[in-house]
């Protein structure tokens, strides 16, 4: 009986201990010049990335703009998701986080830069929890007979809820206010939206953010079709006209 | 002892399922090809001279680069997603239409082999043209879905009427025009081109000047 109790106690207390150094372990932070600012920057204040990594960031946005596909753009300064091809802009997302606030954003730019301060990075992949259909099977059919073309082909969904992720610690949740989607039905899909769920839930204590943004279903269809795994996405900490000041010495000489 | 071995079974099968759930994942592998994802690694590891007076002109020149690519006039947008057209500036959208879109099916000539695949091209165009009262010629494969022969005549393939009162041309055969099918716009139904509906091809007509730049994504 003593043996059990000992050993019921020691796993116990095992497990706390993994807990608490996991905790200890995902909160520190390498203090790389993003994350500095980031700390130093007061709740209200901006987000200020050094000059280096504007120019690093820039550059891989004009390497991003000589290929035709398009890109997602986090574009802070104006609060919105922009869509760009070939370095226009073709959509813009109004940046509108449901859950959370500026804290959630500030941790959703602190895990996607990561400890290499990184501002592009690709998507791993997305789960769609709920959709519903752009027309009818029964409409459709009849445009597929006139058309010629397969009634598969033509259908379209328009996401109530998804879900895109660069790792297993960071997600973005896009929701519509389509409120007649319909939510998953069969019990396959359920026990998946239930393990995504139960997977972040486990994963909040060790270092996983979840920014959830709230969207039109239009924006949502275009959204959920672009985000394939690979897209790139970057975030844009400052205005693009803002350049940065001149160095000291030719002010300088300016001012004589 | 059986007091605790109910708790510590409940334990070890919580800390199973826990185990599970928190290892299961696995971001799917990309498929991105690794030559572009090469060059932007290599752009996010490009440094700045030392010099403060050339950093600061190195980066002020690929900050104006970057600039440079956002048109400083209006510009259609098509976004083959939602099916809409937009005639819009960087700041504001000054139309937003629904249109019709490639539909991305297949047709393969059962006889020659030959393949087209029916998609809007995705990229950076212009207004080519501008053309009133369009006559559509009709291509190879309208006679191959159809299952009719292709005509020798030139002038058999011409047919007046069905691609509404303007058309834009973009380029490689594909044209923003108007159609008879009005009930399908919104959906991707087309060959590959852009159609509209009349009063709005109207407007983008009357609106976007030859040179005028076409995103489509």
């Amino acid at each position: 009986m003593k043996t059990w109790l000992e050993l019921s106690n020691s796993c116990a207390r095992f497990l706390i201990g993994i807990m608490f150094v996991s905790l200890a372990l995902s909160g520190c932070d390498k203090m790389d010049p993003l994350l500095q600012s980031l700390k130093k920057a007061t709740k209200s204040g901006p987000i200020v990335p050094s000059k280096e990594l504007i120019y690093q960031t820039a550059s891989a946005e004009l390497t991003l703009a000589q290929s035709p596909k398009p890109y997602l753009v986090f574009n802070f300064p104006d609060s919105s998701l922009d869509v760009k091809v070939k370095g226009a802009l073709v959509q813009r997302i109004k940046l509108d986080p449901v859950e959370g606030d500026r804290g959630a954003i500030r941790d959703f730019i602190r895990h996607f830069a990561g400890s290499n301060s990184q501002l592009v990075r690709p998507l791993a992949g997305k789960y769609l929890f709920a959709a519903e259909k752009q027309t009818p099977d029964s409409i459709l059919k009849i445009v597929s007979d006139v058309t010629m073309f397969e009634s598969e082909l033509l259908q379209r969904q328009i996401p109530h809820r998804f879900r895109v992720f660069w790792d297993d610690k960071l997600l973005l949740d896009i929701i519509s206010d389509s409120v007649e989607a319909k939510q998953a039905t069969n019990v396959q899909s359920k026990i998946e939206k239930a393990m995504m769920e139960a997977r972040y839930v486990l994963r909040r204590p060790f270092g996983a953010t979840l920014l959830v943004l709230k969207v039109q279903p239009e924006e949502a269809m275009t959204l959920f079709r672009l985000a394939e795994p690979g897209a790139p996405v970057m975030l844009k900490l400052v205005s693009t006209d803002q350049l940065p000041p001149p160095p000291p010495a030719e002010s300088k000489k300016k001012k004589k | 002892m059986k007091k605790f071995l109910l708790p510590l079974l409940i334990l070890i099968v919580l800390g199973g399922v826990g185990a599970f759930l928190y290892f299961s994942f696995k971001p799917s592998p990309l498929e991105t090809p690794q030559t572009t994802w090469g060059a932007i690694s290599d752009s996010l590891k490009a440094k700045l001279p030392t010099d403060q007076k050339l950093a600061h002109k190195e980066l002020t020149r690929v900050q104006k680069a970057l600039a440079a690519l956002q048109p400083t006039t209006p510009y259609i947008v098509i976004d083959t997603h939602s099916n809409h057209l937009t005639y819009r500036t960087a700041d504001s959208v000054l139309y937003k239409f629904t249109c019709s879109t490639g539909s991305g099916s297949v047709l393969v000539d059962s006889v020659t082999k030959r393949k087209w695949t029916f998609d809007t091209p995705k990229g950076q165009f212009k207004v080519k043209s501008k053309i009133v009262g369009p006559w559509w010629r009709k291509p190879d494969w309208e006679y191959v879905q159809s299952s009719e022969p292709i005509p020798k005549d030139e002038s058999e393939r011409l047919e007046p009427n069905v691609l509404g009162d303007y058309a834009l041309a973009m380029g490689d055969g594909y044209f923003i025009h108007g159609t008879l099918y009005k009930r399908l716009l919104g959906m991707n139904v087309t060959h590959g081109c852009v159609r509209l509906g009349d009063d709005d091809l109207k407007i983008i007509y009357d609106k976007a000047a030859v040179g005028t730049p076409i995103y489509i994504y």
